[in-house]
């Protein structure tokens, strides 16, 4: 059952006046029943005290006398006189006796100063019932007026108190919700202004953060969909050239050879992209115990076959052994990513990679002898699918987002110095935690 | 292969992406035009005045100076040479930079090169020519047409309601000059693209409904009634609005 706060008020109203005028009227009854008795009561007594003088002219007529009453006289156990109803001998004083099947109330006395006799005055009990009766369903019909009145003043009232709380519903249920005010002067109104302000805020806050990750990944999406458009567009030029034109083979060689350049380009952005999107997927399972000096070394290994002519190193003390918890495969992306990029877009030479430890910051130095990194491009070349104008043709522009991506999983940052050996310097600083 | 016995058009094609340029420039050249290029927005606007081609073919997204800027840059000049915008946006957004600043054509990367031969080869034929002033109308109805309040005066080549003038380009005062001539009548899509850019062929584009799209938010953004609207299944019409 659904009521509105305000039927609840007018009923929790009408349910203490109910319980109030039954109490009362409950008082109120027993009073009145008591009250007329003893009236009646008083009455009697002062009719015996009438009566009791003038007992002797009394019993002479007294059996004719008939009407809605008895008197009784008795001398020791011997009536003297009656009406014809007759009471029963009884003590002195006020009783409630069966006479014949009618209730009397009947007041006894006795008399020694003339003779000793006793007196007895009855009137049917059923009267002062009557009265009784008809002042308890007044007082019964005031109680049900007064629980009427009550909750309808309570169905009036409770308006008046629940308005604040009315007012809340509609600022909460406005588009958009406004923040409800908390002057209402009403505590619990107040106070769940403020919960519900709080919780707005923090609704609010949600969805901005949510919405900003969403217009990140739109845009990510989009830069995306144009970095692979773009060399989509050469390769369908060219083969097309190739299937409607009718071309010398030296021609034919070279288009061919743009088109494996460039559908190799997109293999390495897709793979870029994965990476990326790996990364973001790596959890605290992923990370193990690793030997950072190791993934330098090998990386190098790996380099040195790939770029026969390239001189590089990686100079540490041989006793020295660096160790955090971190992701291998990561670590050893970003070390391929930033010796690939020093010959590739820098005509590196030589590379010497060193290694330091300072507290639990490991920090991983790669040093180059190419052209270097202008120092304005120093920050935004680590932006996705940002190219440095010093760039060669044809990178992904993810090369460095996936090193700062690396750097940044592992609680630190990558960026670049000037290199004591002409080139760049990339500082891939991790944290060990 | 080549165009015409006199000598071949000059295309400029634009784009940062070295790839796409050399593929562009390649395709071009094997299909009979004359191609130069150049890799960002400043450097094509100093080519166009130092070798004035015949057609642009205009990457958007570039660095230094992108092709909307270029586009804008050349109009305000007051030159109206055909540009062709390549966009790389796949979406149904029908905001195409540089369309809106006055580009007359675009292509969504990647495309189909047959299909840009044959947009550049319909952009080079109109040029020159005025397709409002047919050569088959006696000029009976060549002159200024009211619709409602809007006037689109032809031979002025101008179009304004209530004394002030409407802004448009070049292209969308003709697909508007075009409509207002056949005032009642409805133009399909394929009408519209021969009558207005001069396609003689099938072309898989939307560029009539991109141009629609511009001219309502011009001609409506005063909160004027709707004159140009669209026949579903058919095409487009101006007409007063009921």
């Amino acid at each position: 059952m659904r009521f509105s706060l305000r039927a609840r008020v007018a009923a929790a109203t009408a349910l203490g006046a109910t319980l109030v005028v039954a109490a009362l009227a409950v008082v109120t009854s027993v009073a009145i029943s008591r009250n007329n008795v003893n009236q009646l009561d008083e009455r009697l007594t002062a009719a015996s005290q009438v009566l009791i003088p003038t007992s002797t002219t009394l019993e002479a007529f007294l059996d004719q006398l008939s009407g809605a009453f008895a008197v009784t006289i008795r001398s020791g156990d011997i009536v003297v006189a009656s009406t014809p109803t007759r009471l029963p001998a009884l003590d002195t004083g006020s009783q409630t006796v069966d006479v014949d099947g009618q209730r009397f109330r009947v007041y006894t006395a006795e008399s020694t100063a003339v003779s000793s006799i006793s007196i007895s005055i009855g009137v049917p009990a059923i009267e002062a019932q009557q009265v009784t009766d008809e002042q308890q369903r007044q007082v019964i019909l005031l109680g049900l007026a007064a629980i009427a009145v009550s909750t309808g003043l309570g169905w009036l009232f409770g308006g008046r108190a629940v308005k604040p709380l009315v007012t809340l519903t509609r600022q909460v249920s406005a588009q958009p919700p406004t923040a409800p005010e908390t002057r209402t002067g009403v505590t619990e109104a107040d106070e769940l202004a403020v919960a519900i302000g709080g919780m707005l805020t923090r609704l609010n806050e949600a969805q901005d953060r949510t919405n900003a990750a969403l217009d990140t990944a739109r845009d990510f999406a989009a830069v995306s969909a144009h970095e692979l458009r773009t060399p989509l567009t050469a390769m369908r030029t060219d083969i097309e050239v190739l299937r409607t034109l009718d071309l010398e083979p030296a021609q034919q060689q070279e288009i061919l050879g743009d088109l494996e350049r460039t559908q190799g380009r997109v293999e390495t952005t897709l793979t870029a992209l994965e990476r990326l999107a790996s990364g973001e997927l790596s959890s605290e399972g992923d990370r193990i115990e690793t030997d950072i000096i190791d993934i330098c070394d090998v990386a190098a290994q790996d380099a040195q076959r790939l770029h026969p002519g390239l001189d590089i190193r990686v100079e540490t003390a041989p006793d020295v052994e660096i160790t955090m918890r971190a992701l291998p495969t990561g670590l050893r992306l970003a070390v391929d990513n930033v010796i690939g990029n020093a010959v590739r877009h820098g005509d590196a030479t030589s590379i010497v990679i060193t290694a330091e430890r300072t507290d639990d910051t490991v920090r991983v130095l790669i040093d180059d002898n190419g052209s270097g990194v202008p120092p304005s491009e120093r920050e935004t070349v680590f932006g996705r699918f940002e190219r440095g104008t010093r760039a060669a043709k044809g990178g992904s522009g993810l090369g460095l987002a996936l090193v700062a991506q690396q750097a940044e999983l592992h609680g630190g940052r990558a960026y670049f110095t000037d290199s004591p050996l002409g080139g760049a310097r990339l500082v891939l600083e991790l944290h060990d935690r | 292969m080549t165009e015409s016995s006199s000598a071949p058009a000059t295309v400029l094609v634009v784009d940062d992406d070295a790839d796409v340029l050399s593929s562009l420039q390649r395709g071009l050249r094997l299909s009979g035009f004359t191609v130069i290029t150049a890799s960002d927005g400043a450097e094509a606007l100093g080519v166009v005045s130092r070798s004035t081609p015949d057609a642009i073919v205009l990457d958007i997204n570039m660095p230094v100076l992108d092709g909307a800027s270029v586009v804008t840059a050349l109009r305000a000049m007051g030159n109206d040479i055909p540009i062709c915008v390549l966009s790389a946006r796949s979406s149904v957004d029908d905001r195409i930079a540089g369309l809106e600043s006055g580009a007359d054509d675009y292509l969504t990367k990647p495309f189909v090169l047959a299909e840009l031969v044959a947009r550049i080869r319909a952009m080079l034929r109109r040029r020159g020519t005025n397709p409002v002033v047919p050569v088959s109308d006696s000029g009976a109805s060549n002159s200024a047409v009211a619709i409602g309040s809007l006037v689109v005066d032809i031979p002025g080549y101008r179009v304004h309601r209530g004394g002030l003038d409407i802004d448009l380009t070049k292209r969308e005062f003709e697909l508007l000059a075009i409509l207002a001539r056949n005032k009642g009548v409805v133009l399909t899509r394929e009408r519209l693209l021969e009558l207005v850019w001069g396609y003689d062929f099938v072309a898989d584009t939307n560029v009539v409904d991109v141009f629609v799209g511009y001219l309502r938010r011009k001609l409506e953004s005063d909160g004027s009634p709707r004159i140009l609207h669209t026949v579903r299944g058919v095409g487009f019409v101006v007409r007063e609005s009921a």
